[in-house]
């Protein structure tokens, strides 16, 4: 053979090997089987005689018969089972069974027994061959020789090991005959013996003979023992060698539940078995036991309890269907309803193990499926009677637990449909609401008839809203209730929309949404119940609803567009909900405004315009455009700011947040350094609210503003501000100064106004047109008038300065006449008038006015000696002319010396004090005082709009509006067109932004210059040098100004620490007068 | 187009070149690193708006979807219930509808445009700030910062504009709403059935 064939041939061997069926075995023949132990046993006994026959005389002898006699036991016990077994085969269960090979093996048997204890008497185990002889004869039914031969074995034998297993038969023997008595001494004797491994047994034995005595008290003591005691055995085990097995600790356990109903009718059963039980089946044998005996004794509810022991420990087991069934007997028989769901569930258990279970026929199936079905119907439908009797929810509850177990079982029973309709019922009384919600939805989904479907939808949604009501549910669980109240409520809709109860379940649906958190939807539902039944009681709390789910929803705007068609509504609701809603929808409306504003959003400018652009003319569109406004401002958005606040100001001229906006943009006005705007604005806003808090004070800086712009409206706003009783002093005098004389005059002459400010200019006008009279009285009254401040000083000293000047006048037109000596006199007269008239200055405390003053009296006495010396005497005879003129020029000198002193004294009191005025300079240069004093002398070229280049920086102010460097440029283009009222308010407000900047103080010092006020000029001009010792520029100016008037040496001083002269460029912060520098330097 | 010119301007900001390690922000001090985060936070911010403007869509779209099938149901009904009349009268009350829904999405539709704008505007601004720390820290010159601030000013003007059109587009889908509703009555009170559309299919 080749090797492939080789390998082919040991595959298909191999193959042949692995895939046939294994060969059955020949069904065990049990006979055979005996019958051939019985031969090897046979075998034995051949060989054992041998082995007698061979040992003669030896020792070991009595060992060989004995084994003899067992195996002639042995062969016998084999001998009968082969007999049984036939009769068994032929269906003859009966253990009484005549087997004449064994009766006659048996005889060999005792025989043996008896030569042994005949021929060996002191063989060790002659007890031993007494003891099986007698059990022998047991077997053999020979009961008189089988009791002689124990009690033989006792007599002879007293200490045999097998005296006591003798007494325990001999117990036996007595209580199988009845003799109780007999039996119990027996017992006892064992029982008398100290422990010995047959005690258990025997007291077994006494508790039947107990129990038979009908002492159930005293049997179940003893089987307590027999399981208390820790020696008795646990397993099945032979304690008399000549019987069979035996647990005795089941067996205790299973026969004292026997006697438990008798001695513990009280007690529960299970745990006292369960402590005494040594495993689970001994356990529930015993239980089966005490469930039976329960049951007899007519105990139903402990019988129920023991059952369902029973059958928790298995359902599959051969017991289970009849034990099942004695369950249920002893239900009903003792209306055992307290758990019938746990009842149910067992049955539907055990009818469940055999559903499916092919042993069983399907006939025989199906039967014990109907007959489970009932028990398990029966049940459940007992227990919701029971319930509806007590009316207790904790029994409706099991009803319905019964239920839902009978519907898991028997899911497919005829009774289906009635089971789950009770089983909502019993949930619904239950109070287990939720539950009952889904389960009225089962019977929905059931029910056949119209009507129950109508009825179970009905109360599904009602079970679920109590349900949701009542608290207490998962989330989920409220989730799906409110789910299922939609469903139902639209079947309910769709099929019966004219149903009485619709109103409501549509106010439940759509409640179901608000709380399922779907606002819009819920909103939208809402609305439309209040819109189909206006004058239903839920219209107006839906319609409120609607409302709320709406603000939950943050849909704002929609809130406001259904509560105005709510309004609207005329069915809808009366006027109190009307009134109610309105106020809501007002109120949401404020609130999104709010809302809007305060939210960091990008877009809430744009949001709010566009509000504002939707509501336009109502309350809201001009809170919206208000807070828009603010919010520009807020943003730095200023451009947007100023259209804005015009468009409020145009869209709401009777709003009365007018007064705000205006005023708020005069605030942005003034940063932005348009002044004449800003203005405009404060009186916009007096005008919106005249008696608001801040009125008066807004109109102020309002006619500020004016008053140094030189504008002629502000005499209007000085009007009302006279009329409320605010002091104007200061005013008057920045109009005067601002040479805005007019509006001065204007004031004057149609308003109230009095005081020293107020005389003085009275008389300071009525001088200019010339009456005398008037100005003499009004300045009188102003000079002696010291009140007012230092508007009021002001104005006291300069009315007695100009009375000087129309006293000085008055001298002035004193003129030489015919009369030489009363011409003379009058000078003298009006001299000394003048004198007394300018003195009043010089007290003043006003050191420009003071030197004005004493320059004007010291051009007076100069003028007073010209007059002297210029006088014609040619009338007089020559005696009489030098005479006169003698006196006269020793006047004239006189008054040459007075006015040479007052000039002196001007001077040195100038340079003393450093007074910046045309008096002042007259008097250090030594130079003629002007005839005319400009008592204001603004050199303000008036206002000419804004200056070229001034737009971009207004942009940039716009951006920055504390920004100085943008601020001073602009006030230097102001400068430099002449308009020195804009720039010095805008200096001051680069001053108030930040004080210590040199510069500002330095172009402040220009602007005053230019405005006619050279002493705070100067004031201005130290200031900048203070702050910055090294601001040339500033310090050129201060030396400039002092050169201006005559300080020379101090001005050398201040060009010396400023390194010198420069060349003047024409900056608008350089000093106008720069180039008297070079003059002065030129001169030197 | 436009949108994907947007797409492009988003993109395109997205990809700055201003990386600073976390070593880097970590040795910035505490106000240069809240600075930095409170960027970083703009950004997700604006992000996260985008996503509920999206997320808004998806869902009007959903129901619109679920208002044809709704309408199907109720025309299937109605044929049942022989109650043919009420078909065409209901068609104009869920038009109505739909076109209100469409105007919700071309409102979402152009808070979405708004986000896109507003991611731009939150990232140039995060570059702008990042810019300035590096000019703080020596890394950058104090000069580039102004490019990076005309950028954020350039975007917000557009996303000031972008915001703008959104309002007008809201105002305009409040007004559909009116529509609808009065669609709504009308149907109720040529038919008497208060309930289709509304309250079943």
């Amino acid at each position: 053979m080749s090797p492939r064939k080789l390998v082919a041939a040991s595959l298909l061997l191999v193959a042949g090997c692995a895939s046939g069926p294994p060969a059955k075995l020949p069904p065990a023949d049990p006979i055979q089987a005996l019958q051939l132990s019985g031969k090897k046993v046979d075998f034995a006994i051949g060989e054992t005689k041998r082995l007698i026959q061979r040992s003669r005389g030896a020792d070991y002898l009595p060992d060989l018969y004995m084994r003899l006699a067992e195996l002639y036991s042995e062969r016998a016990r084999y001998a009968w089972l082969v007999v049984y077994e036939r009769h068994h085969q032929k269906g003859d269960d009966s253990k009484a069974v005549d087997a004449p090979e064994a009766r006659l093996l048996k005889n060999l048997a005792i025989g043996v027994y008896d030569r042994v204890m005949k021929e060996f008497p002191k063989y060790p185990r002659d007890d031993e061959a007494m003891f099986l002889m007698a059990h022998e004869h047991r077997e053999l039914g020979e009961f008189d020789e089988m009791r002689s031969t124990y009690e033989k074995l006792i007599e002879t034998y007293p200490h045999s090991k097998h005296r006591f297993e003798s007494y325990l038969v001999l117990g036996d023997a007595a209580f199988d005959k009845g003799d109780l008595p007999r039996a119990e001494r027996y017992y006892n004797l064992i029982l008398a013996a100290p422990e010995s491994h047959v005690h258990p047994l025997a007291r077994y034995k006494l508790g039947w003979v107990k129990v038979n005595k009908d002492d159930c008290k005293g049997a179940v003591a003893m089987f307590e023992k027999i399981l208390r005691d820790k020696s008795t055995p646990h397993e099945t085990k032979s304690l008399v060698m000549t019987q069979r097995s035996l647990n005795i600790s089941r067996e205790a356990l299973v026969d004292l539940a026997y006697c438990y109903p008798d001695v513990y009718p009280e007690k529960p059963a299970p745990p006292y078995l369960r402590s005494l039980a040594v495993s689970s089946s001994d356990y529930i044998a015993a239980m089966r036991r005490v469930a039976n005996r329960f049951f007899i004794k007519q105990m139903y509810a402990p019988a129920v309890g023991a059952l369902r022991v029973v059958l928790s420990a298995g359902v599959n087991d051969d017991e289970a269907i009849e034990t099942a069934r004695k369950l249920y007997d002893n239900i009903i028989k003792g209306k055992v309803l307290d758990r019938p769901a746990a009842d149910v569930d067992v049955i539907g258990r055990v009818y469940e193990h055999r559903a499916f279970d092919l042993r069983m026929n399907k006939d025989k199936r199906d039967k014990l499926a109907e007959e489970f079905e009932i028990y398990a119907r029966d049940i459940a439908t007992r227990a919701q009677v029971a319930a509806k009797e007590s009316k207790t929810p904790a029994l409706y509850a099991n009803a319905a637990a019964a239920y839902t177990t009978y519907l898991q079982y028997f899911s497919k029973s005829a009774s289906k449909n009635e089971i789950t309709e009770n089983r909502a019922e019993a949930l619904l009384a239950a109070g287990q609401l939720y539950q009952a919600g889904k389960a009225f939805e089962e019977v929905d989904a059931i029910a056949t008839s119209p009507d129950a479907k109508k009825q179970a939808r009905l109360n599904s949604i009602a079970a679920y809203q109590q349900a949701i009501e009542k608290g207490g549910l998962s989330r989920i669980e409220r989730l799906y209730a409110r789910g299922g109240i939609r469903n139902m409520g639209r079947l309910v809709i769709a099929d019966s929309p004219q149903d009485p109860n619709i109103v409501g379940i549509k106010l439940n649906i759509a409640r179901s949404y608000y709380e399922d958190g779907e606002y819009q939807r819920s909103a939208e539902l809402f609305y439309a119940l209040a819109r189909q039944y206006p004058t239903a009681p839920e219209a107006t709390v839906s319609g409120h609803l609607a409302l709320d789910a709406l603000r939950l929803a943050d849909n704002l705007e929609g809130l406001a567009t259904v509560g105005r068609r709510m309004v609207a509504d005329a069915k809808l609701g009366d006027a109190n909900f009307k009134r109610e809603i309105s106020d809501i929808v007002t109120k949401a409306e404020q609130r999104q405004v709010t809302e809007l504003t305060i939210t960091g959003e990008s877009d809430r400018e744009e949001q709010l315009l566009s509000m504002a652009k939707r509501h336009k003319g109502s309350e809201l569109g001009e809170q919206a455009l208000f807070n828009a406004l603010a919010v520009a401002r807020t943003n730095g958005d200023i451009d947007r700011f100023y259209e804005l606040g015009e468009a409020f100001l145009e869209q709401y001229p009777k709003s009365n947040k007018r007064s705000d906006v205006t005023s708020a943009l005069a605030t942005v006005a003034s940063d932005r350094g348009d002044y004449a705007q800003a203005a405009t604005y404060l009186t916009a806003a007096f005008n919106a609210d005249p008696n608001g808090k801040e009125a008066t004070e807004r109109l102020q800086n309002a006619a500020q503003i004016r008053a140094l712009l030189g504008d002629a409206t502000v005499a209007g706003d000085v009007k009302k501000l006279v009329s409320r009783g605010s002091h104007v002093d200061d005013l008057m005098m920045v109009i005067a100064e601002s040479g805005n004389l007019p509006a001065l005059e204007d004031i004057l002459s149609s308003s109230p106004v009095d005081g020293a400010v107020a005389d003085f200019f009275r008389g300071y006008f009525a001088l200019q047109r010339g009456d005398r009279e008037d100005a003499v009285k009004k300045l009188t009254e102003a000079a002696h008038d010291r009140g007012g401040g230092e508007a009021g000083k002001d104005a006291s000293a300069r009315a007695l300065f100009l009375l000087g000047e129309i006293a000085f006048d008055a001298f002035n037109a004193v003129v030489p006449g015919a009369d030489i000596g009363k011409a003379v006199q009058d000078k003298n007269r009006e001299i000394e008038t003048l004198t007394q008239a300018y003195n009043g200055a010089v007290r003043s405390g006003d050191a420009r006015w003071a030197l004005a003053g004493i320059a004007r009296m010291s051009e007076a006495w100069s003028k007073d000696a010209d007059f002297l010396r210029d006088l014609n005497l040619d009338a007089l005879s020559a005696t009489d002319k030098q005479a006169v003129r003698q006196v006269l020029d020793q006047q004239m000198q006189k008054a040459q010396e007075e006015s040479k002193k007052l000039r002196s004294s001007c001077a040195k009191k100038a340079k003393e004090l450093l007074v910046f005025t045309d008096a002042a300079k007259a008097c250090v240069t030594d130079q003629p005082f002007q005839e005319k004093v400009g008592m204001f002398t603004n050199r303000n070229s008036g206002r000419k709009g804004d200056p070229p280049g001034a737009a971009p920086i207004r942009q940039a102010l716009l951006k920055n509006p504390r920004s100085i460097d943008s601020i001073t440029k602009l006030a230097e283009l102001y400068l430099g067109t002449g308009d020195t009222g804009v720039a010095l308010l805008l200096i001051e407000h680069a001053i108030d932004i930040d004080a210590k900047k040199s510069a500002s103080h330095n172009l402040r010092g220009i602007a005053l210059y230019r405005a006619g006020r050279s002493d705070e000029a100067y004031a201005a001009f130290v200031r900048a040098v203070e702050l910055d010792p090294s601001n040339a520029r500033a310090r050129l100016n201060l030396a400039a100004h002092l050169a201006l008037y005559g300080y020379n040496d101090r001005a050398m001083a201040e060009v010396k620490r400023a390194g010198g002269v420069p060349m003047p460029h024409g900056d608008p912060s350089e000093h106008p007068e720069l180039r008297v520098l070079s003059t002065l330097s030129g001169g030197k | 187009m436009r949108r994907l010119w947007l797409v492009l301007l988003v993109g395109g900001c997205g990809g700055s070149n201003l990386n600073l390690t976390q070593d880097e922000v970590d040795r910035m001090p505490y106000e240069s690193r809240l600075t930095i985060y409170d960027g970083e936070n703009d950004v997700v911010i604006a992000r996260s708006r985008r996503d509920e403007a999206t997320r808004q869509i998806v869902a009007l779209k959903h129901e619109s979807d679920d208002l044809d099938k709704r309408l199907d149901r109720s025309i299937e009904r109605f044929k049942k219930a022989k109650q043919n009349d009420r078909i065409s009268p209901l068609k104009k009350a869920i038009s109505a509808r739909q076109k209100y829904l469409s105007a919700q999405i071309s409102t979402s539709e152009a808070a979405v445009r708004s986000a896109d704008v507003g991611i731009a505007v939150a990232r140039a601004r995060l570059d702008a700030v990042k810019q300035r720390q590096l000019a703080r820290t020596g890394r950058a010159t104090a000069a580039t910062i102004e490019e990076y601030e005309a950028k954020v000013a350039s975007l917000q003007k557009w996303e000031k504009e972008t915001q703008r059109r959104e309002l007008d587009i809201r105002v305009e889908a409040q007004k559909v709403f009116e529509t609808w509703k009065q669609a709504e009555e009308e149907y109720a009170r040529a038919t008497g059935d208060f309930d289709s559309g509304i309250w079943i299919d």
